[in-house]
């Protein structure tokens, strides 16, 4: 396509508010790094920078691709390559935080949510058109290879039972490592487009509804357990299925009391952070919860580093840092909507709810609204991996939403 | 469609995000900024300097001096691990080596540098006081190597004259103070300790004296260790205590004192006309600076006594002048002779052969036991005894200094009239009495503190002296002091005059069992004799006579105040 149109079509709402996110993490990195005591962290947002800078490059060149021979030529590879770094981290990878989660500087398990996004969207493409016709036209080819007259393929169980096998094998070895946080965030991303592309719809909505059941029963045990004696409350907690800190950080979250020097300690000082950031915050670089490291500072710069923004942003910074992802959200859904094909949207879908509910977690747990994960903030979080993984997977959107109406159009590269 | 309702959810969520934000960082930042406070904040209570004590002229008597204390801050040993045993090893070495280059102990164990770590961490421990230029200059060549040390200056009391006035001035002691009331209210986290007045003036005027507090408030980190303390948030200032003058003249306490070096006894000069105190000694006496309480509690000298106040002794013939007021008083006459026979009704005379005929005045001038003992009992003991209480003996003067005596006057007996028997008289009585004689009666109240010209002093006793009586008193005193003050050949027989004329009366009382007999020796004097400014009384224990042991001592004093007539 000419130049001139790509400018014309290009989105630079979501782009903008990308790079204003990203500063931001420049911004409080350093601002957190500075109450370290290594020199790699004090510096580590000059990192954070030159790795956006790379991601940002590679988001203008997929952006410039078509999206639908990235779909056609990347999606499986791209999973399969995840899928082969996820095995190799059980084995090789590098132990750190009490798991093995690190393949030399990059962590596989945070591509590997966007891969699982990307395949799914290129496997149940077919079932999220506009117009069921236009997948006749569609330069995609279904996996099975049937023809195009039958009941659309994969609707149906085998299509949740494919869906399954495509999210459950990384999602198992996600676990495996042991990360549960980012093994969980599959779960919304893969429902959302699931319902998206209406595979089994009546099915994947009662599994939800029974996983919320479960959920809940899970979290009244742990309520009702915490208003007994220590004694009858190791017998419940022992008999759970989690391990000894998935319980503590589920027990602060019923009962912010209940491990004031463990998980507890880090929720309360995140809270004392954050609220005493008022209005307009302390100023950058001076917030007194990082400062004084009652913000433990293995995680201020990554988990919690909302908690440094709060305090030192405010709740006009935090604020200005919701809309901005809402923007971006909001934006993906857009895309979505415009998507030349259902692959399209599956995948724009799948991006911005991942994006939503990252954000979602990681402000919600600071707060106590939610139980901690290890869930990062999208842009803000120091993370490499992530951020090229998030940025790229943006990059793959634009390219969708600057292609948005040509299906109709005579195919031009 | 879906898509609809999908971003109806996620702008839901955002929104749920922005609403619980606004309520935790907007509606309830006073509580969370209170936690946080609570949390990082440590207040101190720091001190006031302490005001000075001066003479007069405002020589500085008792001052506060810097003394620069090495001290060791407990963060700066947080780098040296994450175990308490790790830094207080870390802290211990650093000790040991600063030792070794001062070449001094320290006097800090493993177990005190422990306690201080876990009870104290935000305070920093003293390890070395009073830092000379040297040791001074070898602590701060040697930071780098020895992290972990600050210097700090203390507030210390000191004595620039060391020993003089040491027992009016007093000393004090570190003491962390009880707070009282509001003070109690605000609760700190640690107060520090004050000096407080522990004798002397410093104790009497310990709350005038005293400095106004100041608070100090530091942050601390996740480890309770202080973070940057010259950032410190906030904190007032104390306030320097107001300085004591008094009416000591440094240059007459130092006569006095130069007087009664070598010798066990004390002196007072006080002013005629106010009751000002212008010189008061003890002796022994000792260094403010340097004394160890301990060894002078074990002196048997007892040095720590200050025998001008408390020091009660029997006035011997310094009495007689009372004994003469109180006859006239009585009503006997001033005039009538008698003949001195060297003994009366068993009590001998100086001289044994008698004095012969004396008058009042002349009895004086030779002081003549006989003579007093006669007039005592044309006189009456009551009425001696009540001149005397009248004169202020057998009670406290109120002079502004706690341990005051008030020696006693009764039982009356006998040798009372004389200045022997139960009669005690403090040095400072004594003064007052000399005063009171020089004065034409107003018994004076003494005080150290300086008289403010604002001030209003409650005016004297004044009393009623018979006329002639008092004159003949007068009179024989100015004879005494002409005899024993007036002038004196020095050793290359150069004959001095005083600038003045003084009027004085001797005493000299023997105590002790019949075996080992000493002798206190007095000497009590006003100058100048016709317009008395001054008066002064001196004791000298164990001394051999009132005018050989305390006269010429006495004089030099006077010569001090008054200097010396110039000679043609």
């Amino acid at each position: 396509m000419k130049f001139i149109d790509y400018l014309k079509r290009f989105d630079y709402l979501s782009f903008i508010a990308m790079i204003l996110l990203i500063a931001m993490g420049g911004v409080f990195i350093k601002s957190a790094g500075a109450a370290r005591s290594s020199l790699l962290l004090q510096n580590l947002w000059q990192t954070h920078l030159a790795t956006a800078g790379f991601a940002i490059a590679l988001y203008f060149v997929l952006s410039m691709l078509d999206w639908r021979k990235i779909f056609d030529f990347g999606a499986v590879p791209v999973y399969a390559a995840s899928l082969a770094m996820l095995v190799l981290v059980l084995v090789a990878g590098t132990d750190r935080f009490g798991g093995k989660r690190w393949l030399w500087f990059f962590q596989p398990s945070e591509i590997g949510k966007f891969a699982v996004v990307l395949l799914l969207a290129h496997v149940f493409g077919h079932l999220a058109m506009k117009n069921p016709d236009e997948h006749k036209h569609s330069a995609g080819t279904d996996d099975e290879g049937e023809t195009l007259e039958k009941p659309l393929p994969l609707a149906g169980f085998k299509g949740f039972l494919v869906a399954t096998g495509i999210i459950g094998v990384p999602a198992l070895l996600i676990l495996v490592e042991p990360d549960l946080g980012t093994a969980l965030v599959l779960a919304p991303a893969s429902i959302v487009m699931l319902f998206a592309a209406k595979v089994w719809l009546r099915g994947v909505a009662t599994l939800v509804i029974l996983a919320a059941v479960a959920a809940g029963l899970v979290l009244g045990t742990i309520a009702k357990a915490e208003s007994l004696p220590p004694a009858e409350q190791q017998k419940i907690y022992s008999r759970l299925p989690f391990k000894k800190h998935q319980i503590s950080r589920l027990r602060i979250f019923v009962n912010p009391d209940a491990d004031p020097y463990g998980s507890g300690w880090t929720l309360n000082q995140a809270k004392i952070a954050i609220g005493s950031g008022s209005f307009a915050g302390k100023g950058i670089g001076k917030g007194d919860q990082k400062r004084l490291g009652y913000l433990p500072p293995s995680v201020s710069m990554n988990d919690f580093i909302f908690a440094v923004l709060a305090e030192e942003a405010g709740f006009a910074g935090a604020a200005a840092m919701l809309t901005l992802f809402a923007v971006i959200v909001l934006r993906g859904l857009w895309t979505a909507a415009k998507a030349a094909d259902g692959r399209g949207r599956l995948f724009a879908v799948g991006i911005s709810t991942i994006i939503f509910f990252h954000v979602y977690e990681n402000v919600a747990m600071s707060i106590g609204l939610m139980p901690i994960t290890g869930l990062p903030l999208p842009f803000i979080s120091a993370g490499r991996t992530f951020l090229v993984a998030l940025v790229a997977s943006l990059g793959v959107m634009q390219s969708i939403n600057i292609r948005a109406y040509q299906s109709s159009e005579t195919e031009r590269n | 469609m879906f898509l609809l309702a999908l971003a109806g959810v996620y702008l839901a969520g955002f929104a749920v995000l922005a609403v619980t934000l606004w309520r935790v960082q907007v509606h309830q930042a006073a509580d969370w900024k209170q936690d946080q406070d609570i949390q990082i904040t440590r207040r101190m209570r720091t001190v006031g300097s302490r005001g000075r004590i001066l003479d007069s002229r405002g020589r500085i008597l008792a001052e506060c001096r810097a003394s620069r204390n090495a001290v060791l801050l407990p963060e700066r040993f947080a780098r040296a691990g994450a175990k308490l045993s790790t830094r207080v090893a870390a802290a211990m070495d650093n000790i040991r080596v600063l030792e070794k280059l001062l070449n001094r102990e320290s006097g800090i164990t493993e177990k005190k540098l422990e306690r201080h770590f876990k009870r104290s961490s935000v305070l920093p421990l003293a390890v070395f006081s009073d830092l000379n230029d040297v040791e001074l200059s070898i602590v701060a060549e040697h930071g780098m190597e020895l992290y972990g040390f600050d210097i700090e200056t203390q507030s210390v009391r000191h004595n620039p004259f060391g020993a003089m006035a040491c027992h009016v001035l007093g000393y004090t002691g570190r003491e962390i103070p009880a707070l009282q009331g509001d003070e109690a209210m605000r609760r700190y986290h640690f107060v520090m300790p004050e000096l407080k007045g522990r004798a002397g003036l410093e104790s009497y005027y310990d709350q005038y004296l005293a400095g106004v507090p100041g608070e100090k408030t530091v942050n601390v980190n996740a480890l309770g260790y202080v973070t940057g303390r010259d950032g410190a948030p906030g904190g007032e200032d104390g306030f320097a205590g107001p300085d004591l003058r008094l009416s000591i003249d440094a240059s007459v306490q130092r006569a006095l004192e130069k007087e009664l070096q070598g010798v066990t006894g004390a002196g007072v000069v006080i002013s005629c006309i106010d009751g000002s105190v212008i010189a008061i000694a003890s002796s022994p006496a000792y260094d403010l600076n340097t004394f160890s309480y301990e060894a002078l509690l074990r002196d048997p000298e007892k040095p720590l006594f200050n025998r001008a106040i408390s020091g009660q002794y029997e006035p011997g013939s310094t009495f007689k002048p009372v004994t003469a007021l109180a006859a006239g008083a009585a009503g006997v006459d001033a005039d009538a002779t008698y003949v001195c026979t060297g003994i009366y009704k068993g009590t001998h005379c100086a001289n044994r052969w008698g004095h012969g005929p004396l008058n009042l005045r002349s009895a004086l001038a030779h002081s003549c036991n006989t003579f007093f003992l006669h007039l005592a009992d044309e006189t009456g003991g009551s009425n001696i005894c009540a001149q005397a209480k009248m004169m202020g003996l057998g009670r406290r003067t109120g002079i502004d200094l706690y341990g005051e005596s008030a020696g006693g006057v009764e039982p009356w007996q006998r040798q009372s009239a004389i200045g022997q028997g139960m009669l005690q008289v403090t040095p400072l009585q004594m003064a007052v009495v000399a005063a009171a004689i020089a004065n034409g009666g107003f018994v004076l109240k003494p005080r150290l503190r300086a008289i403010e010209p604002w001030e209003e002093v409650k005016p004297a006793d004044a009393l009623e002296f018979a006329p002639a009586t008092y004159a003949k008193v007068r009179q024989g005193m100015e004879d005494v002091g002409e005899k024993y003050l007036q002038t004196w050949k020095d050793d290359r027989d150069v004959r001095h005059t005083l600038a003045v004329s003084t009027a004085a009366k001797t005493g000299t009382a023997e105590r002790g069992p019949r075996n080992n007999r000493t002798k206190n020796t007095w000497m009590i004097a006003y100058a100048p004799a016709d317009n008395p400014q001054i008066a002064l009384s001196l004791v000298v224990e164990n001394g051999e006579s009132g005018a050989g042991t305390a006269g010429p001592r006495a004089r030099n004093i006077l010569k001090a105040i008054f200097g010396e007539r110039q000679q043609l």
